[in-house]
């Protein structure tokens, strides 16, 4: 059973098909990025499997449910956890506080018990810093721990954003240009942490652009073009095939 | 949320503040001053309740005076029509404005940012209209009048009959405390982090897993309890329930206390409160000038104190050598802990 | 049937005046993308500005009527200047703040200045009658009828033809891309101020006669401009216009056939139900949370 499948997935936007009827199938386990040039769709793709925007045909499964017309928040708290191109964080709330916010809805207690300060809440909000000081470690922010995060550099940015992806221990990991517009030295950690990642387990689903970290890293590639999907496979494979080359070189 | 190391100084600060509060009827001679007191109580209280839908939740709100009004007329007819006792109508007014806020929370949540604000002032008149055409119900202009004092019985051990100026302002001290550790809690908590979360970013709430309609209703309904309560006291107090306690003037009065004072911070907000009731009575300026004065200040704060007076106050604060030594030992003591 | 040609025509009447002060909100709206929430009581100020100059100091009306709008023209320059330019680039929370703020210092500076009893400025028009197909009609009626619809042709034709309208009916449907090709979105702004204040002024004069004046009269038709502006669709300049007509006419028959105190819940439920249905139309335009 695979564990996200969409299903002839389309999205128009005024007459612009955004996305056409795509099929896509990920795996427990996999690393698998989603490539195309700039307008192809990458985005809007990922914003119809995560409930921001609601497709207009197909369907999406994820572990056997069908979650196409589900909420934003539900699809997240069913263990999808999901960045944004634009870099967003909560610029005035800690760093800490940041990795904290990426668990807590998680952790399902009630709004009373939150006010009553219960000592379930307490032992959850206990683990939950636990998970934050750990994570903050494996992406090296933990210097950072106090400083509201709108102080932090583009790169750390990028970094404290993934490990709060990570911090509700998602499934399936899908980040949206987790390597852009940083430099080469992030780049790299980047790329580290995702492979660390998938080695011990985790799913990773990722748009890139940089051809560099996808050839590097992945097992499978998906080539999306004006919406379509016209090509996936192996690297080697991607490299080879024309019509992709042509797609994001060509023209 | 704070360690436990340097919590003592504010809890100190805190208990001799109390103090100090408890002890102001005791040497206030002038009535009138402690009336001005109350009603910075009273202002106090609505502050805090509307800076958990404005400045926490980053709901922009224009009908949290109607909450505030609401209570207060249903504090009135309960206890000029049933005499039902005080606690009682607290409650009651309380869950009237709380259950209107839930129902009209439900069309205008939908709504997004500035829609919200518009369709919420539209509520507010339609409110006030409401009050001044329902004889039967309201009063009208002529108000409801001859709200009974308070009568709090507790069993054989109290009964307490509020009557004079000093017995209401304790009554409202307590009223506001419960209030100051409610806002508190909701703030300090795991609740006030999605709260933030979602003023700060909506979009990324929802993707951190925060129900939004959930979060937001549950703000604006506790914000209009608290409003619906207080307007119960204030209708027990000024022993009458008139429309004017749904004027836009009070919506404008509690957003200037919020954004001079700093919105989303308790402290600014209460700084705001006291600086905009306490002070302009007690000077006696004329109502209209002060509405031109107040208009004048807000324009100000919003260009040149973004965080409001307490950011400004915080800034010099952290400037004072005591201040100073006070953060350099709370860290000792953390690296030696 | 006499009555309700005539309620009609009252209905119009007090459509323009909404008109008038939606057309504003919704121009400084698409140019500016702030929402004005002080645009009722500058329309407050061009009533007063006319009183001065019809009352007190006795110009000619039409003389009075040019002084008022001129006056407003430079009124909303300069409150663009002092009081918006220096947070347009805040967030709308922030906007909604400080144009509340500036309501307010409005309305009660005006009521130190002036008393905050009601004012009546009649011209010798409004008590001219005549006979129209066998209706009775108040010139100063048609007066402001004919003059306002006047000046909605005018603004028409100047967002149509002039540079400077073509610019600004540019801004407010890609502002983004108006900045980029070099459009001077600051001088756009206090223009745009400007033109709404001046036909406050000029439908301020006009309108005066018919009903009384008082400087809590703007908090009202704020309200009901927004109610026009959102029912026309956020920033379309003739769908306020519609709106505000639409308005005006349900609620001068609303008060001749079912009840004078609810007139002013009717704006507010015809508001909510287009806000309801037809929310698409505040949020289509994407992503600035209107
Ligand atoms: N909310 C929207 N409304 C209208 N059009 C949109 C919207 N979002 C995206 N589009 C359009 O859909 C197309 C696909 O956009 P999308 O953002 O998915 O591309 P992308 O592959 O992520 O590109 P990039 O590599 O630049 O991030 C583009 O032409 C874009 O202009
Ligand atoms: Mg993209």
């Amino acid at each position: 059973m695979a564990l996200l499948d969409v299903r002839g997935l389309t999205k128009k936007f005024l007459g612009l098909t955004a996305v056409d009827n795509v099929d896509i199938t990920i795996e427990t386990g996999e690393l698998v990025s989603l490539i195309g040039p700039n307008g192809s769709g990458k985005t809007t793709l990922f914003n119809c499997v995560t409930g921001f925007l609601e497709a207009d045909a197909g369907h999406v499964h994820y572990r056997d449910r069908d979650i196409t017309k589900r909420a934003p928040y539900e699809i997240a708290l069913l263990g999808l956890s999901r960045t944004f191109q634009q870099a967003r964080i909560y610029r005035r709330l800690s760093v800490v506080e940041n990795l904290l916010m990426g668990i807590q809805q998680h952790q399902g207690e009630s709004i009373l018990e939150r006010v009553l300060l219960t000592r379930k809440v307490r032992r959850l909000e206990q683990e939950a810093t636990e998970r934050a000081e750990e994570l903050m470690d494996f992406v090296g922010l933990t210097h950072l721990r106090d400083q509201p995060a709108g102080n932090l550099s583009y790169g750390q940015y990028k970094l404290l954003i993934f490990a709060t992806a990570l911090m509700p221990d998602p499934d399936l990991l899908l980040l949206d240009e987790p390597a852009a517009a940083i430099n080469p030295t992030m780049i790299n950690r980047m790329k580290e942490h995702m492979v660390d990642l998938n080695r011990a387990g985790k799913t990773i689903f990722f748009i890139e652009h940089n051809m560099e970290v996808v050839m590097d890293i992945c097992e499978r590639i998906i080539v999306l073009d004006a919406g379509r999907k016209i090509a996936e496979g192996p690297p080697d494979s991607i490299r080879n095939n024309e019509r992709c080359m042509e797609a994001y070189f060509g023209r | 949320m704070t360690s436990a190391r340097n919590l003592w100084i504010p809890a100190a600060l805190s208990v001799a503040l109390l103090m100090v509060l408890i002890g102001l009827p005791l040497v206030i001679e002038n009535r009138y001053l402690v009336h001005i007191l109350i009603m910075t109580g009273v202002y106090c209280a609505l502050a805090l309740s509307y800076d958990l839908v404005v400045g926490h939740v980053g709901l922009l709100s224009l009908a949290h005076p109607t909450f505030f009004g609401v209570g207060a007329y249903a504090a009135a007819i309960l206890s000029t029509r049933v005499a039902s006792p005080f606690l009682v109508n607290l409650v009651v007014a309380g869950f009237v404005a709380a259950g209107l806020a839930s129902v009209v929370s439900f069309p205008f949540l939908r709504l997004a940012g500035a829609s919200f604000a518009i369709g919420t002032l539209g509520f507010a008149l339609i409110i006030q209209l409401v009050a001044n055409n329902e004889v039967w119900l309201t009063g009208g202009t002529d108000c409801t009048i001859g709200v009974a004092r308070p009568r709090l019985t507790l069993g054989p051990w109290i009964d307490w009959r509020v009557s004079s100026v000093s017995d209401y302002y304790y009554l409202m001290l307590i009223i506001l405390l419960l209030v100051v550790v409610l806002c508190w809690r909701l703030t300090t908590s795991r609740v006030g982090r999605t709260f933030i979360s979602i003023r700060e970013d909506e979009i990324l709430a929802m993707a951190s897993g925060v129900n939004l309609l959930k979060y937001k209703t549950f703000a604006f309904v506790v914000g209009a309890f608290i409003a619906g309560s207080v307007g119960a006291y204030y209708a027990h107090y000024s022993t009458l329930a008139c429309p004017e306690a749904l004027s836009s003037y009070m919506t404008i009065a509690l957003l200037i206390m919020l954004f001079v004072g700093g919105v989303g911070r308790m402290r600014g907000v209460v700084l705001g409160a006291i600086m905009f009731t306490f002070v302009p009575e007690f000077l006696r300026i004329a109502p209209t000038l002060r509405m031109v004065i107040y208009g004048v200040l807000l324009l100000l704060a919003i260009r040149y104190m973004p965080e409001g007076l307490d950011g400004v106050v915080t800034k010099w604060w952290r400037k004072l050598p005591l201040a100073r030594t006070l953060a350099s030992s709370g860290e000792n003591n953390q690296k030696a802990g | 049937m006499e009555t309700f040609v005539e309620q009609l025509l009252n209905g119009l009447t007090l459509g323009l005046m909404y008109a008038s002060v939606a057309v504003g909100q919704a121009l400084i709206f698409g140019v500016a993308r702030l929402i004005n929430f002080a645009h009722g009581d500058l329309f407050m100020v061009g009533a007063y500005v006319f009183f001065v100059a019809y009352s007190v100091l006795g110009l000619p009306y039409p003389v009075a009527i040019c002084v008022s709008a001129v006056v407003m023209f430079g009124f909303g320059g300069l409150f663009e200047r002092v009081i918006v330019r220096p947070i347009l680039d805040r967030p709308w929370h922030v906007h909604l703040v400080a144009t509340l703020g500036a309501s307010i210092i409005l309305i009660s500076a005006f009521t130190l200045m002036w008393g905050s009893t009601a004012k009546q400025v009649p011209t010798s028009y409004s008590a001219t009658i005549l006979q129209v197909a066998g209706f009775r009609v108040s010139l100063q009626r048609i007066i402001v009828v004919v003059v306002t619809l006047l000046s909605f042709l005018a603004l028409h034709l100047f967002l149509q033809k002039t540079k400077t309208g073509k610019a600004m009916k540019a801004m407010s449907q890609n502002r983004e891309a108006c900045a980029v090709v070099g459009v001077d979105v600051r001088r756009l702004s206090t223009l745009t101020f400007a033109i709404s204040c001046g036909l406050l002024g000029l439908a301020a004069s006009l309108v005066s006669p018919l009903f009384t004046i008082s400087p809590t009269m703007g908090m009202g038709l704020t309200f009901k401009a927004f109610a026009a502006v959102i029912m026309g669709g956020f920033g379309q300049v003739n769908g306020a216009i519609y709106g505000a007509i639409i308005l005006g006419v349900t609620e001068a028959l609303t008060a001749g056939y079912i009840s004078s105190a609810y007139t002013d819940a009717m704006a507010f439920a015809m508001m909510i139900l287009v806000l309801l249905l037809r929310p698409q139309g505040l949020l289509g335009r994407g992503k600035v949370g209107i």
